[in-house]
């Protein structure tokens, strides 16, 4: 009897869902007179979930100032969101769900690059345009330089790895390291910057003594720990951008390793992350990719509408690109002047954009260049639960610290 | 490689596997008795820190306060789970795995809807580190690390001595019997699984303030326990607190001898070779068809 009653529950649930499934379907609408849908791809579950709500947050914010300032030649933007979890497979069902369910003009957002390389094609064969905000594997973009045509609808304004390296080295100089230890997410796009930061700092004589790759979303760090203090560098460069970064920094503080580490952006330029570890987070040097300085006339008050709606400050990468993402993807559409997505493409690849972290154009692999005027990054320090930022000098607001049990 | 590096290693594999025994005890505690594995685990753990992070950081409560507050409030969260969830399918074991991996998931939802999905922090109960020789050890880790023992302890002695713990032993050997000399078998089932799942509070009590709280943090824990609970034994608490203290000192050692990434093989890999050898696990024996 209760067997036969949950079979009966599941049949219900079936048709429920097939009914819903049937109900959706209706009113999709021409994008030409109704709104611009753009399916939003970020993950709300898993490991990188504070990302991916940062991201949703942003595109969100975008979207209510775009259309309060008229939309898209008078059409409406219109996001819709899918939950990826950070998973390659779910993130494919969402994107084909957005284009054949939803049927969205484009597609933006993606916070994994394994996410973002599984899209990708699903994306350009069906002619939707595809606008990476966050995502910084180099195979991202490789796919344009090595299939331009296939991939002629795909652009990133997140950072290419090649750029986080870029605006780590400062940090080794600043320290006056000849040696490093790379601790990093076991990720693409991490293993893409241990690469890139091993060939920087080789040609600047700053030589790798170890290397590290946890599980996303680890949480015991002994061993790592362990390692790093049998190989003694000068220096530590922590790619841990997810949940892992927070467990790692405490634990590191708690072991009180005599060695400075640098965050690459993520999880520990997050205030309110760095606020709940009180004094273990004191001394955690990072960079981001944008602050609450001003780096360009939208960058103040982006920080200040973002803190306004929702009472905490922006994470300055995941949801600051995802904020100019949308801006510059609308841009080129009313540059273009109609939704074809061709002629999009090519708006893209003209662009001169200015967005809140610095000014947008985008390279023959349709990557947004990296580059003084264009779009920089700086370093900071958490001292007391605020951040200074002490590079470049420029836009610093106070002076660069060493912790007393640091080695000399 | 120096002894006192191997000694630091094989103390941090302790101490954290300590922890992990105490919170894979609950899931062992609900396998022995009730026969029925419950997936949820994980989730009631996630539950228990979010408590704690509420009590300690929103109501500015002391530590200890939190965690009893959280064992409480999740010890009632595991007795609904059992009557409403657990019970009504309690002897279709697919039945009951897939009702608590949906209970998981809306235990998740739920988080992520009073929470928020944002990740909290919960402050450290006790700051700085105790030199052993020139071993550093984290305070922090050595209290959580006692408080399992006595917790444990305190689970063992009640099992043996009280009235409420025979009758957990006689249910969990005889049901039948026990429901013939007048034991109550489905309170105590429910009994039962709101202890374990306090038990799963209390773990995440002590390992939050070192971790970081958020929605989907019980995953982890529930496959570490699964395997601690297979490996131990099925049901057998003595076998999770060996397992549990394998599994950390395994988990350290691969780290730093072989690489991070992979722990969960190396896990693994013991789990199957410890099956092939001994199939019920180190302390576990063979079940009886009823």
């Amino acid at each position: 009897m209760q067997q036969r009653r949950l079979g009966l529950g599941v049949v219900v649930l079936f048709l429920v869902a097939v009914g819903l499934t049937a109900c959706a379907g209706f009113g999709t609408g021409e994008q030409e007179s109704g709104p611009i849908k753009v399916g939003v791809l970020v993950p709300l579950s898993g490991p990188a979930s504070q990302g991916g709500q940062q991201m949703k947050n942003a595109f969100e914010l975008a979207a209510e100032q775009i259309n309060a300032s008229g939309g898209v030649n008078g059409q409406p933007v219109e996001l819709i969101f899918e939950d990826t979890g950070g998973d390659p497979q779910k993130g494919v069902t969402a994107a084909k769900k957005l284009i054949e369910q939803d049927q969205v003009w484009g597609l933006a957002g993606i916070f994994t690059s394994g996410v973002a390389l599984a899209v990708s094609p699903v994306a350009m064969e069906a002619q939707k345009p595809l606008v990476v905000t966050v995502a910084a594997a180099p195979a991202v973009t490789d796919q344009v330089k090595e299939d331009p045509e296939t991939f002629k609808y795909l652009f990133r304004t997140g950072a290419h790895v090649v750029h986080f390296a870029q605006n780590t080295e400062p940090f080794a100089d600043i320290v006056g390291a000849s040696t490093y230890y790379y601790i990093a997410q076991d990720a693409i796009w991490a293993k893409g910057l241990g690469k890139a930061l091993e060939a920087r700092l080789t040609r600047k004589g700053v030589q790798k003594v170890g290397e590290t790759f946890v599980p996303r979303g680890t949480e015991e760090f002994a061993a790592p720990i362990a390692d790093i203090q049998s190989k003694n560098p000068d220096l530590v460069i922590a790619a841990l951008v997810s949940a892992e970064g927070v467990p790692f920094a405490k634990q590191y503080y708690d072991a009180q390793v005599p060695i400075p580490f640098i965050a690459t952006a993520g999880v520990l330029t997050f205030e309110e992350n760095v606020r709940g570890m009180g004094e273990k987070a004191d001394y955690v040097n990072f960079f981001a990719w944008s602050w609450d300085i001003p780096v360009t006339e939208k960058t103040q008050p982006f920080y200040k509408a973002f803190r306004e709606k929702y009472g905490f400050a922006p994470s300055g990468y995941e949801d600051v690109r995802s904020y100019d993402g949308l801006h510059v993807m609308v841009e080129a559409l009313k540059q273009a002047g109609n939704t074809d997505p061709d002629t999009w493409a090519e708006a893209m690849q003209t662009l001169r954009y200015t967005g809140v972290a610095g000014v947008y154009e985008f390279d023959e692999s349709h990557q947004a260049k990296w580059g003084e005027g264009l779009l920089t990054g700086l370093l900071g320090q958490w001292r007391g639960g605020q951040a200074v930022i002490f590079w470049p000098e420029a836009v610093a607001t106070g002076r660069f610290e060493q912790a007393a049990w640091w080695k000399q | 490689m120096t002894a006192s590096l191997l000694f630091g290693l094989l103390v941090s594999g302790l101490l954290i596997g300590g922890l992990y025994a105490l919170a894979a005890i609950g899931l062992s505690l609900i396998m022995g008795v009730m026969r029925v594995v419950n997936v949820a685990h994980g989730a009631l753990y996630m539950l228990g820190a979010f408590f704690v992070y509420t009590v300690t950081v929103q109501w500015g409560l002391p530590f200890p306060v939190a965690m009893v507050a959280a064992m409480v409030a999740v010890f009632i969260v595991g007795v609904v789970t059992e009557r409403l969830i657990v019970r009504p399918v309690r002897h279709e074991e697919v039945n009951v795995l897939i009702l608590t991996f949906a209970a998981a998931f809306v235990f998740e939802e739920v988080a992520k809807f009073v929470w928020n999905p944002r990740y909290k922090n919960i402050p450290p109960y006790i700051q700085g580190n105790l030199s052993v020789g020139a071993l550093q050890v984290d305070q922090q880790r050595l209290v959580a690390f006692l408080v399992a023992v006595v917790l444990i302890g305190v689970l063992f002695a009640g099992i043996r001595y009280t009235r409420m713990g025979k009758a957990i032993r006689m249910v969990a050997q005889d049901e039948e019997a026990a429901l013939l000399l007048g034991i109550h078998v489905e309170r105590l089932h429910m009994f039962t699984f709101g202890l374990g799942a306090a038990l799963a509070a209390a773990a995440a009590a002590l390992l939050g303030p070192l971790y970081l709280v958020y929605p989907a943090m019980g995953w982890n824990p529930l496959l570490r326990s699964f395997a601690i609970v297979i490996l131990g034994g099925m049901g057998s608490l003595e076998g999770t607190i060996l397992a549990g203290l394998l599994m950390g000192v395994i988990e350290v050692m691969t780290g730093y001898f072989i690489s991070d990434r992979m722990t969960t093989v190396a896990t693994f890999a013991v789990l199957v070779l410890i099956i092939f050898v001994r199939p019920t696990g180190l302390f576990g024996h063979p079940v009886e068809e009823r």
